[in-house]
């Protein structure tokens, strides 16, 4: 981060020191570097904060000088040059023009300033936000030939998109000849790695041979897998990303055998692969725990390996040159139906399906990096309108400038030109300001901690976002100043005759038109993000039916063979649980398989009795105490006791969802009902009782049926353990880690947490979406604000004289002011009406992104509708009140 | 050179002063500058490179400050000094001379306490 920011402005500065006149920048160029860079250094030891203050003072000084150089140097030397007429006529007009437009644009640094940097952040923010679209859903995944690149997928009756059991493999390969290569992945396995200071958990991936080749990885040191080493099961070797080597033995250590601990199995490391590979992943933002995989494993040593009814490989593959795509989803449906035949019990009733790779990754976040970019869009149409405005008003004020130049020989095209050369050098000097601030921007991307993202994105401005940019910059003359050019060009002989004291004031509809349009398109922006807003505070007070405060889960994983049975398993979690039930500050503790918003889920067929066929459940394993320590009510019946054991009459707890789907006639406790395990439908459980509801996917997800299961009847490796507390569950997490420890030193509780962060967690696509959107919509209506207050005050000026005849007809000064800020409302007003007609059809892209609200709510339009017209009001009394110092003997006095 | 001369430039702006000061006991290039100032000052005066080189130009130029080239370091880098003029000599004490009268009415009236 620091790294990025001292780039970036060693950049800006040395851009900026074009503003210096040559012989300064010649003299004192190197030097100002050379300081800019110490200072920067010093400043970048003490903290960031210092590091962004001393870099901006830096910029924005050498800017400000720069100029003032320039112009004490003009004065200096004042002796106006022509260059020698040679070359095209053309060309050197327009190099004239340009070199009058900054001579202008010099001369009046307040409207420059103003133009420039109302331009610079519209076109910053859209180029910024170019780079984010462009790196997630325009620029290719960075695999070789990522076009061809699509993803397998077993459909069940659902239409659910599942993975498929190793020993499928096998069969897709020699079954679908339309792909020429296919290749297998599971990409997050937890993993402890022991031996080296704290043990830690981190995330492994499985992969078949194949694998490497197609998404072009090398190993930079060592090798990638041999043939025999992906069909072995006891050779246990890794290769592992660079971060981890660095990490773990460090930088300047070479690979030479090592071996590390996974769970209690050694194994040797025989290669590093590069830095920056990560796998394609599908996961949501809200799940926690998405992470890239560091090491990589031969799939045949994953312990679902041989069973071909455990989903758990992704397949992906590469079409061959020859086929096509509908081929190919032609070949799947054959290749379904023989797999149906051959491989009844897991595949009867299943299709195929497939999807480009590219596809698959960029839909999750699609829509919302789309209706940021629309967002930002308008966000620079508003940014034109007012720059359009602006030159239109001074274009106004150089009428007679321009009526002498006519009069003097000029022809219409001759001024169009000027104009539009105008139009060109202050857009080229907007963007490419606005390319600096997009830099900022992106630089500042990682440090935002953007989960939404998906892993295989980098988002950087490269050509791309340069060419972008001239396109921008293209599109903004193109727009706005010819409007103006044709405009102002128009006018006829009339002017010089009139002078400057014309009361008729040219382009008043045009400016009128443009402020209509900023209100209306500030007013869709603000709409969105109100409705943005509103949903995120539903969301946020969505009752997720358990109680997250004071609340610490412990994640414990006892895979390996330290825990090899159940007996052994189920002693520790029973130790565990005693020994943090000591812990001061600890009220009750509990454990269950999956923590709510944690992103984990375990599904299961159940069948009812009584009933034919079977229904698809959440299932959860839970330990008795678990919902007083989550806060989860219970409705009905009894909580798991001790006496639940495996030997006893199997027990289950329903949720309410589940107890009325299953027994719509509301009787549910005593009923049975019986889970299909791997082999077979398992014993007869009889419900006991009956919990709420609570939202385990997510906030904004429909809750689901669930089924829990007593832990001494159904023992799983892995459990979260709950602990609530009477103090706040920081306070206690080294308490509590130590309790863990002081059973098994080897285990790693490093995610050991808050409850409520996983409800935070789930919260943070919604409120970044909604941060950036509200960001955006308040900048548009400041712009939108200014841009009437501009137009208001211009007019004023224009209508002195008019003003003051009134005046001394005898209107008072608060009848003008009335009269002038009715108009700006009237302006406003119709703004506001067609803003709100647009934002009925552009509020329908959100509709994905809402929750609890419609795209129509009523509240939103009308808060949103008095706020502009609120705005626009001051915008427009602000400029009028200075009507009220009006003499009429001053202004009529000129005639 | 005359009073008068000498006159013309005064007063001399805060940063210039610090500046003159900074490189009154011998030539220093314009990070020295930058750090000697802001030593002198305890950090209130840290001039961006903008402001310092174009200050730097305009005593150049009015003949207060000169400019010495010269090889320095392990590599033989040339890098450019600054060091006062004969005139920009007079001129800070001219300066000083003129503050000094200053603060000493100030004491003379009781507005600085003396120590």
């Amino acid at each position: 981060m620091r790294a990025a920011i001292f780039k970036y402005a060693i950049v800006c500065f040395e851009a900026l020191l074009l503003v210096p006149p040559p012989r300064f920048r010649a003299t004192y160029g190197n030097e100002m570097v050379w300081l800019f860079r110490c200072r920067l250094e010093r400043a970048a030891r003490r903290s960031l904060a210092g590091l962004l203050f001393c870099a901006t003072a830096g910029l924005v000084d050498l800017a400000m000088t720069g100029v003032l150089q320039r112009f004490s140097e003009r004065r200096a030397s004042h002796v106006p040059r022509l260059p020698a007429p040679t070359g095209d006529p053309m060309m050197n007009r327009i190099a004239l023009n340009m070199k009058l437009t900054v001579r202008n644009m010099m001369r009046t640094p307040g409207f420059t300033v103003t133009v420039l940097t109302t331009l610079a952040l519209g076109t910053g923010a859209t180029i910024a936000m170019f780079a984010v679209t462009d790196a997630t859903l325009l620029r290719p995944l960075p695999y070789p030939n990522s076009h061809r690149l699509v993803a397998v997928q077993n459909v069940d009756e659902s239409m659910r998109r599942d993975a498929f059991g190793l020993p499928y493999l096998r069969d897709l390969r020699s079954r679908i000849h339309s792909l020429d290569r296919i290749a297998g992945y599971s990409p997050s396995w937890s993993q402890t790695v022991t031996g080296a200071g704290e043990p830690r958990n981190v995330t492994s991936a499985y992969i078949t041979d194949d694998l490497f080749e197609l998404l072009g990885v090398t190993a930079v040191t060592g090798r990638t897998f041999t043939s025999e080493e992906y069909a072995s099961r006891t050779n246990r070797v890794t290769v592992v990303s660079r971060a981890f080597w660095n990490r773990h033995f460090g930088r300047d250590v070479s690979l030479n055998g090592q071996v590390i601990r996974l769970g209690d199995q050694p194994h040797s490391i025989v290669g590093i692969i590069e830095q920056d590979f990560r796998l394609p992943q599908t996961q949501s933002a809200v799940s926690s725990d998405v992470s890239n995989a560091e090491l990589w494993l031969p799939f045949s040593l994953n312990r679902y390996a041989d069973l071909r009814s455990i989903p758990v490989m992704n397949i992906v593959g590469r079409l061959a040159p020859d086929a096509t795509a509908a081929a190919m989803n032609r070949e799947l449906q054959v290749v379904a139906a023989s797999l149906a035949a051959d491989y009844p019990e897991t595949s009867r009733g299943r299709t195929l399906a497939s999807e480009a790779l590219q596809d698959l990754l960029t839909r999750p976040i699609e829509r919302t990096v789309l209706v940021l970019f629309g967002a930002v869009s308008f966000l620079l149409l508003i940014a034109c309108g007012n720059v359009a405005n602006l030159l239109l008003a001074r274009g106004n004020a150089r009428q007679f400038e321009l009526a002498v130049r006519r009069s003097l020989g000029a022809t219409r095209r001759v001024i169009i030109e000027q104009l539009f050369v105008e139009t060109f050098v202050v857009a080229a000097a907007g963007c490419a300001l606005g390319l600096l601030i997009a830099g900022w921007a992106v630089a500042s991307i990682p440090s935002l901690g953007l989960k939404g993202l998906p892993p295989t994105v980098d988002v950087r401005i490269d050509w791309r976002a340069g060419a972008f940019t001239a396109i921008v910059a293209a599109v903004v003359t193109g727009l706005f100043g010819l409007i103006p050019a044709l405009k102002l060009s128009r006018n006829e002989q009339g002017n010089l005759r009139n002078g400057a004291r014309t009361t008729e004031f040219g382009g008043q509809r045009l400016r009128d038109m443009l402020i209509i349009s900023e209100v209306a398109l500030t007013l869709t922006l603000l709409v969105g993000a109100g409705l943005l807003a509103r949903s995120f505070w539903k969301l946020s007070h969505v009752n997720p039916g358990f109680h997250p405060e004071n609340v610490l889960a412990i994640p414990i994983s006892l895979s390996g063979t330290m825990y090899g049975t159940d007996e052994l398993r189920e002693s520790f979690y029973r130790e565990a649980i005693a020994r943090l039930q000591e812990l001061p500050g600890a009220r009750t503790v509990a454990a269950v398989n999956r923590a709510p918003l944690s992103g984990g889920n375990v599904l299961v067929p159940v069948e009812i009795e009584g009933k034919a066929g079977q229904v698809t459940v959440d299932r959860r394993v839970a330990t008795p105490d678990y919902f007083a320590t989550a806060g989860i009510p219970l409705v009905e019946g009894r909580d798991f006791t001790s006496e639940d054991q495996p030997q006893t009459e199997p027990s289950a707890i329903l949720n309410r969802t589940a107890a009325l789907q299953f027994w719509p006639d509301g009787h549910a406790v005593g009923r049975r009902l019986r889970l299909i395990q791997r082999n077979g439908p398992g014993p007869w459980v009889r419900v006991v009782g009956i919990t709420g509801d609570i939202r385990h996917h997510g906030l904004d997800r429909a809750i689901q049926p669930e089924v829990y299961v007593p832990y001494l009847q159904a023992a799983v490796e892995s459990m979260v353990v709950v602990v609530r507390t009477g103090v706040p569950p920081e306070t206690i997490t080294g308490a509590a880690r130590n309790a863990i420890w002081s059973l098994d030193r080897n285990l790693p509780v490093d995610q050991t947490q808050p409850l409520d962060q996983f409800v935070n967690a789930s919260l943070e696509e919604p409120r970044i979406r909604m941060a950036f959107l509200n960001g955006f919509a308040a900048f548009a209506l400041l712009l939108a604000g200014v841009g009437l207050y501009g137009v208001v005050s211009y007019s004023i000026s224009r209508r002195r004289r008019e003003i003051g005849i009134r005046v001394a007809l005898g209107a008072t000064p608060a009848q003008i002011v009335q009269h002038i800020v009715w108009r700006g409302l009237l302006l406003a007003t119709i703004g506001s009406a067609a803003g709100l007609a647009a934002s009925a059809l552009a509020s329908k892209a959100l509709a994905g992104l809402l929750f609890g609200v419609t795209p129509t709510d009523t509240p939103t339009l009308i808060g949103v509708t008095v706020l502009v017209l609120f705005i626009c009001g001051i915008a427009s009394f602000v400029p009028a009140r200075r009507v009220t110092g009006f003499e009429p003997s001053d202004v009529l006095k000129g005639d | 050179v005359s009073e008068t001369i000498v006159d013309k430039f005064l007063p001399l702006t805060t940063l210039a002063f610090e500046v003159m000061l900074a490189v009154a006991e011998g030539q220093l290039h314009g990070y020295e500058i930058m750090t000697a100032v802001e030593q002198r000052t305890d950090g209130v005066l840290s001039p961006n490179p903008g402001t310092l080189y174009r200050l730097i130009d305009r005593l150049t130029t009015q003949g207060l400050l000169e400019a010495v080239e010269a090889a320095v370091g392990r590599y033989q880098e040339t890098r450019r000094f600054y060091r006062l003029s004969k005139l920009g000599t007079r001129v800070i004490e001219a300066e000083a001379r003129r503050l000094e009268s200053q603060v000493k009415a100030a004491r003379a009236r009781r507005v600085l306490k003396r120590i």
